[in-house]
């Protein structure tokens, strides 16, 4: 089918070089034209419309053709790259006009189509590596708070737990697994060429989220994005490949004419799922009877009403006074959030030239009341062919991401209204305000803030303002120069700049317990320029038509740096976007560090972040024999600041095969039209830390530290300046098919990687003095088995058609070794996950529970050699569960009809585990948070069998030790297998004489299948760190669920 | 052409494949980094400094609360769960406080190890200032690894040998690990260290150690140690010297000042902290954060010791210190307004009461030299205020009349400071009964655990849970 696909090609390279001769010609009595479209009716611009006899024409940017043809019948064939061709047979009648539309099927398969990789293009069929592809269809089907997490359940092997739904929040992604413990685990991101800032941890961990990084890009603008999955692939990005590469491309102008598309989207969203939390009445009782058991007569002390030595007379009006209050928190904290999108982009080129202008405005409210996220950008990406042999391809991106901030998980907001906001606490009371005379002068809402931290009036009355403004330009170019066609000479570079401003004020309410000011301002800016500049020589040989070969070299350097400063304000009247003139002072007295600063800057300080730098040099060569024997092999050397001098530079090769077995003459199949074998080794490196690391470093007196009037100077890190790469080596073997004339495309691949060298940062025993450092000690395996499948179904000119695209995952993961250290040694955060020997990463190191005792009500663990007890033993904690899952899934089906379409996208994720650290108060011991409905299946009485054990105020009776109430055993820990319905997509296309329109709604997170018990079992908490982002991925602490959303949509193309 | 093209991929291939390695050197100009942290004699000056000021941070009134709550003067603390554990006796790996202050003790050993690996590398120091810089460190390190073992450890004598468990000895620098050494291997290591210090530290010093501080630093360890001739002979060199006279005040107010000066040193002290208010340098504020008595205190003393001071003690009707104490009898709480009344003062972690009380205790415990004790005692009473001839000794006192009386105003006169404690476990390894709080003296738990990092490398031997109540 192929040799008759290549024949074809030929014949249409032939037939349109005589297309101008053909022009000349004036024989025309009759009028062939139509509309090329896929199978969703949208037009394909460019494709190739060729009748037999020579003449062709290309279509326009809606599909459309025309062709001037004398009287006969004629067989026309129609292609485009990606798809089947088809053959048509019509018939032209002299000075009449015969219209023939047709629809072309996508091919599975796609041997021809051109796949980004590292530093360049190839041929899939060529492509040795594993590299998935996802169009922009699939980015923008699905409305998230950042594009990232569109990936979820598109590729196989591609991990995506979307964060929270709090606006603007990010993904953790794992490609194949996790092979990191304290860099950074998170994949490389590329955009046109260029590797982006990408730190989780810039703005560090304030009101409980981290700033995404990648909030800011408009998936608009992307046309497509290939993830680099095995050694093969991201080799050629060495030392930072070895958590996969995403290599994002965004939209590009046209051959001719100008296209128009717009669209504009509005919807809305609420939380998938809402906490159980209880009511006064429920929660009185609950708290009542763990008194009883504790031996407490009369009514129980409550939290802000009154204390345990009270008397029970005082006790019993304040349980009274309790139960008129019922609040529900989340109700009050949460709404229904407005999400509004705008885009419009044009798509212009002539002969020399082409050019793609966009421009978004996306303003994406959270259910959570005062969160908003408001993105604004502008693209424009250029290319220009001056000369022959010369391009020059230039992108330029600004946006603007506004971040309406609010507090949330431990900080308060929701977070609050799941603990310490009790339901008989009210959001406000009125009080009664006389004049003089004594009549009623004002009746104002007190707030009671003097009694607790009540998290409603931050929301109320701009007594908050906190927002966070980041900048992020982008302006990347590549100069293309081809003297001849075996040789490709690219020199590259560009500039990524994020500026984030962020002002955190707290007005009079908020600040009134301050004694040194009546509001505070916590103000910052911080600038962070990434630049890369590098370039590359391909020399390609074909030594006959049988082999040829290319070698590509290159180099490339990066510089990455963050400066700013930082200011604690008082006593203004708000943030800085409402009062410039405090930034002007702010930025004065920086930068003229010898005037007096007024009392009401407190200070300012300067951000101090060490730059790092890279250089690199590279080398690619592939070797294709026949069109069916492929081999490349690529090498990268790479040198960064970051790692001592010993061991600054590090090799990273590979080394891959690929064998199309259909090619093969013997090869005979009826059911298999295409077989592709192909394996790789190769050894990647993450160096994904900061730049400090291997310094020994001091504080001396720049630092401002005196004792008795001298001047101090001491240790402050050791540093290691045998610091190295953390490699990774992978082997992959997989098998690409294409079924039933490549209708149907398999991918079955086998993959083995073992990170040794591991980064860890290392809590150092208290007797060092030390508190920690960076080594390389850990081992890390993840083996896995990954399957992809697109199917048509149900297709080729019917007017109903059904298309199943599915990918799988099985993942093992283990902590090989941590060289010695023990499971304290490594932590995430305060997630109680651990870096266990013979264990996943993050593993969760608890005591293991066994059941609540049906005589006594109390809870019965399990010690460490397996017997049950009632001591509760933090020595007998052990590995009980991880948070990485053992399999995950994505399936769509999209059926159409006519020109409606209906698709849906199932994700699942079984095997992992929620550790649930928040249940300890919710759940566990009768604390001052309110506690969720769980609870009610608890043991009361003898013979009880019960979830949960007798309830207490008094941490002793479960046997935890005194004053530590935090109960870390497997009770709270959950299986957070599920299956969501994260897409459902129905649309409706109208065709028109020039574009279409399609008018769509979607919905978002509509239901999952789950026997998690909690909010949601797709979470992702904020961090400390990376290696908290690590390890504690599956931990769950006060964390805002996920997003249900539903979008109307239309967009038009002219 | 294809000359040209050729010569144009050499050069694009060697300026690709061959980036400057200069462009990897980014020694980020705002570090400092080791090798340009010490280089001169200021810059070690500037070490030892850091030394003392790490010290003036731990012992701000969080060492002296741990000491405190593990002996029989305080109440259980009102809500602080990590402090009621101590209190309890039963501190586990994670309780953050202690596992806090066990590694900021090790702090000041580390910066003591630089300065000491520094010698190798710094030129031009003369000997003298070497030596005197050794002393001092030596002084700092010995200082904060006794107050560690005292902490982390059965006293001294639990074991015939004391061959038991102690706390790691890093006396070098760098960032090795070490098992923990016994207690005889730690007071062997200590006592070397106060060596150094009696040998080459200086009279006066300003704030600093001084020889004085170094011999009664030694003292204190010797009487724990029942080697009370040596306690006693030089506390007597430390009293003996001249340098250090008994406070004199008058009004409650002064004795709410005794020894908490700020802008001076008290004539009392021997080794102490500074603070600055002028520059906001706080290094007693833990000590108001604790115990300051305003609407609820998370620090009260126990009330049977107002019991204790008006039925048991001597002289207590007369007594000016009975100042620090209020007795709030409604509330069932005794607070302790020494430390609170002040927003400043300097911390006196050797004075010379310690001294006169030792050197009389180590009399009345050798049977000799009565009369001095005697004097050492009346002298502590008749400052006190108290003046009736019935409170003091007279000059017919027995040995034990006057250990008794020792012990008595040593608890007094170091009630808050954190140092009665060591006093009752010292007692129990002398074969007393000794109970605090109803448990024994030596029951698991009166050492505290360690920091859950010691058992981040295999092979560190925990303390024992304890729970003893």
């Amino acid at each position: 089918m192929h040799a008759t696909m290549n024949a074809t090609m030929k014949q249409l390279s032939l037939t349109l070089a005589l297309m101008s001769l053909w022009s000349l010609h004036v024989l025309a009595q009759g009028t062939l034209n139509g509309r090329v479209t896929d199978e969703n009716g949208n037009g394909l611009p460019s494709a190739t419309v060729v009748v037999d006899g020579g003449k062709g024409a290309f279509t326009d940017l809606d599909g459309n053709y025309s062709l001037t043809l004398a009287p006969a019948t004629y067989k026309v064939t129609y292609s485009f790259i990606g798809f089947f061709s088809k053959t048509e047979t019509v018939q032209i009648q002299n000075g009449q006009t015969a219209t023939l539309n047709v629809r072309l099927d996508e091919d599975a398969v796609m041997l021809n189509e051109s796949v980004v990789i590292g530093y360049g293009v190839q041929r899939k069929k060529e492509v040795t590596g594993a590299i998935s592809t996802i169009d922009s269809k699939e980015i923008t089907a699905v409305r998230t708070p950042s594009f990232e997490a569109a990936l979820q359940g598109q590729a196989a092997g591609v991990q995506v737990t979307q964060g929270s739904g709090m606006a603007g929040s990010g993904s953790i992604i794992r490609v194949r697994g996790l092979s990191s413990i304290s860099a950074g685990g998170d994949p490389l991101y590329v955009i046109d060429g260029i590797p982006i800032t990408q730190d989780y941890f810039l703005g560090g961990n304030q009101g409980a989220m981290n700033r995404n990084p990648l909030a800011s890009l408009n998936p608009n603008d992307i046309a497509d994005i290939q993830i680099l999955k095995d050694a093969a692939a991201t080799g050629i990005y060495g030392s930072r490949g070895a958590n996969g590469v995403i290599l994002i491309t965004t939209k590009r102008g046209t051959r001719q004419g100008v296209q128009v598309s717009y669209s504009s989207s509005l919807g809305y969203g609420e939380p998938s799922a809402r906490p159980t939390m209880m009511t006064t009445e429920e929660y009185l009782t609950i708290r009542q009877e763990a008194w009883e058991n504790d031996g407490g007569t009369g009514y129980v002390w409550l939290p802000y009403l009154s204390t345990a030595s009270d008397s029970p007379e005082a006790r019993r009006l304040a349980y009274e006074n309790a139960l008129k209050t019922n609040t529900d928190w989340f109700d009050l904290m949460t709404r229904r959030a407005q999400k509004t999108q705008q885009n419009i982009s044009f798509r212009s080129g002539g002969k020399w030239w082409s050019m793609y202008n966009g421009i978004s405005y996306d303003k994406n409210e959270s259910y959570a009341v005062g969160n908003a996220y408001t993105r604004t950008t502008l693209r424009t990406n250029l290319t220009l062919k001056p000369l022959e042999g010369l391009q020059l391809d230039v992108q330029a991106n600004t946006s603007q991401g506004v971040n309406q901030r609010v507090d949330g998980g431990w900080s308060g907001g929701i977070g609050a209204a799941m603990s310490t906001a009790l339901p008989y606490m009210a959001p406000y009371v009125l009080d009664t305000l006389y004049d003089d005379e004594g009549n009623i002068d004002e009746v104002v809402r007190d707030y009671e803030l003097d009694r607790w931290g009540n998290p409603y009036v931050s929301l109320v009355n701009q007594n908050r303002l906190w927002r966070e403004t980041e900048t992020r330009n982008f302006l990347t170019g590549q100069l293309t120069y081809t003297p001849t066609t075996r040789i490709d000479v690219i020199l590259s570079g560009g500039l990524d700049q994020s500026i984030v401003v962020e002002d955190n004020w707290r007005g009079e309410v908020l600040n009134q317990f301050d004694n040194n000011a009546d509001t505070r301002l916590n103000w910052s800016e911080r600038t962070s320029p990434n630049f890369n500049f590098g370039g590359n020589v391909t020399y390609r040989i074909q030594d006959s038509d049988t082999s040829s070969m290319s070698l590509m070299v290159g180099g490339e350097a990066q510089k990455f740096a963050s400066s700013g400063y930082w200011a604690s304000i008082r006593n203004v009247e708000g943030p800085t976007y409402m009062v410039p003139e405090v930034r002007d002072s702010i930025d004065l007295y920086y930068q003229n560090s010898e005037l007096t600063r007024p009392e009401w800057i407190e200070g300012i300080n300067p951000w101090i972040d060490i730059p790092t730098t890279f250089a690199s040099t590279f080398a690619r060569f592939n070797y294709s024999l026949r069109d069916k024997y492929f081999l490349q092999a690529t090498a990268r050397v790479d040198g960064s600041s970051k790692f001592g001098r010993n061991y600054r530079f590090g090799f990273f090769p590979s080394v891959s095969l690929g064998w199309v077995v259909s090619d093969e003459e013997w090869f005979s199949s009826s059911a298999i039209s295409f077989l592709k074998v192909r394996s790789s080794w190769g050894r990647t490196g993450n160096s994904n830390i900061g730049g400090d690391a291997q310094y020994e470093r001091y504080a001396d007196q720049t630092m401002g530290s005196t004792y008795a009037g001298d001047t101090i100077i001491y240790p402050l890190s050791p540093g290691n300046p045998n610091l190295r790469w953390e490699t990774v080596q992978t082997v992959d073997a997989s098998v690409e098919m294409g079924l039933f004339q490549d209708r149907v495309s398999v991918e079955l691949g086998l993959y083995n990687k073992m990170a040794s060298d591991v980064l860890m940062n290392s809590e150092l025993p208290a007797h060092t003095g030390w508190a920690g450092r960076f080594i390389n000690a850990g081992e890390v395996l993840n083996r896995g088995v990954e399957f992809s499948i697109t199917s048509n179904n149900l297709s080729a000119g019917r007017d109903f058609q059904w298309k199943t695209t599915g990918n799988y995952n099985y993942n093992y993961n283990e902590l090989v070794s941590t060289g010695g250290y023990t499971a304290d040694a490594i932590s995430g955060g305060t997630n109680d996950s651990r870096a266990v020997p013979g264990a996943p990463l993050t593993t969760y190191y608890l005591v293991p529970f066994s059941h609540v005792d049906a005589e006594t009500g109390l809870p019965v663990y399990i010690d460490i050699n397996g017997n049950e007890t009632f001591d509760y033993n933090l020595e007998d904690r052990r590995a009980v569960g991880d948070g990485l899952p053992d399999h995950i899934a994505g399936l769509t089906n999209e059926l159409r009809y006519k020109n409606w379409s209906l698709s849906a996208l199932f994700t699942a994720s079984i095997g992992a585990k929620i550790w649930d650290s928040s249940a300890k108060r919710q759940l566990g011991v009768v604390t001052d948070w309110n506690m969720r409905t769980e609870l009610f299946d608890r043991w009361r009485q003898p013979g009880d069998e019960a979830m949960f054990p007798r309830l207490t105020l008094d941490e002793t009776t479960y046997g935890l030790p005194n004053g530590f109430p935090w109960w870390n055993t497997s009770l709270f820990m959950y299986d957070a297998s599920y299956v969501r319905l994260r897409n459902l997509n129905l649309a409706y296309n109208i065709p028109m004489e020039s574009g279409d329109i399609t008018l769509r709604v979607s919905g978002n997170n509509l239901f999952a299948l789950t026997n998690f018990m909690g909010l949601d079992p797709e979470l992702v908490r904020d961090f400390e760190n990376a290696q908290d982002r690590n390890f504690s991925g599956g931990a769950n602490y006060l964390t805002a669920p996920q997003e249900r959303s539903v979008i109307f949509s239309i967009n038009a193309t002219f | 052409m294809n000359l040209r093209i050729h010569t144009l991929l050499a050069v694009l291939i060697s300026s690709l494949v061959f980036p400057s390695c200069t462009w990897l050197d980014t020694a980020p100009e705002d570090l400092v980094l080791a090798d340009d942290a010490l280089e001169t004699e200021e810059d070690l000056q500037a070490l030892l400094v850091s030394c003392y000021d790490v010290l003036a941070n731990i012992y701000d009134g969080d060492v002296q609360l741990i000491n405190e709550l593990r002996g029989d003067h305080t109440a259980e603390p009102r809500s602080n769960g990590e402090l009621q554990a101590i209190h309890a006796r039963e501190t586990i790996r994670w309780n953050s406080y202690v596992g806090g202050m066990n590694r900021e003790f090790f702090f000041p050993v580390l910066r003591v190890n630089a300065l000491f690996d520094a010698f190798n590398f710094v030129p031009g120091i003369a000997a003298e200032t070497q030596n005197r810089m050794r002393a001092e460190g030596s002084f700092i390190r010995a200082f904060c690894l006794w107050g560690a073992v005292k902490i982390w450890a059965q006293p001294y004598g639990f074991t015939a040998d004391n061959s038991h468990l102690g706390i790691p000895l890093p006396i070098e620098f760098g960032d090795n690990t070490y098992p923990r050494a016994t207690v005889a291997e730690a007071y062997a290591q200590i006592e070397s260290d106060l060596a150094v210090a009696i040998e080459f530290l200086p009279e006066e010093n300003g704030v600093f150690a001084t020889k004085d501080a170094a011999k009664a630093l030694l003292a204190q360890i010797k009487f724990l140690q029942l080697d009370f001739e040596s306690a006693a002979a030089l506390a007597t060199d430390v009293i003996a010297s001249g340098r250090y006279a008994l406070e004199a005040p008058s009004t409650p107010e002064e004795f709410l000042r005794l020894r908490l000066p700020i802008g001076n040193t008290s004539t009392e002290t021997i080794f102490g902290t500074f603070s600055n208010p002028d520059i906001s340098d706080n290094r007693a504020d833990k000590f108001s954060d604790w115990w300051r008595p305003t609407t609820n205190p998370e620090i009260t003393l126990d009330p049977a010791l107002y019991q204790w001071y008006t039925q048991i003690a001597t002289g207590s009707s007369e007594d000016g210190r009975m100042a620090w104490l209020e007795n709030r009898p409604a509330e069932g709480q005794l607070w302790l307004k020494r430390f609170s009344e002040h927003d400043y003062f300097n911390v006196p972690l050797i004075h010379l009461t310690q001294m006169m009380l030792i050197r009389a205790e180590a009399y009345g415990e050798l049977g000799s030299n009565l009369a001095t004790a005697i004097d050492d005692i009346n002298a502590i009473r008749t400052r006190a205020g108290i003046v009736s001839d019935v409170y003091l000794l007279d000059a017919t006192a027995t040995a034990e009349d006057v250990i008794e009386a020792a012990r008595m105003e040593y608890r007094k006169e170091t009630l808050g400071m954190g140092l009665w404690v060591e006093q009752l476990q010292r007692r129990g390894t002398m074969g007393e009964d000794i109970t605090i709080r109803n448990a024994p003296w030596d029951c698991d738990g009166m050492a505290l655990q360690f920091s859950a990092s010691e058992g981040n490398v295999e092979g560190f031997t925990f303390n024992p849970v304890g729970g003893c109540n």
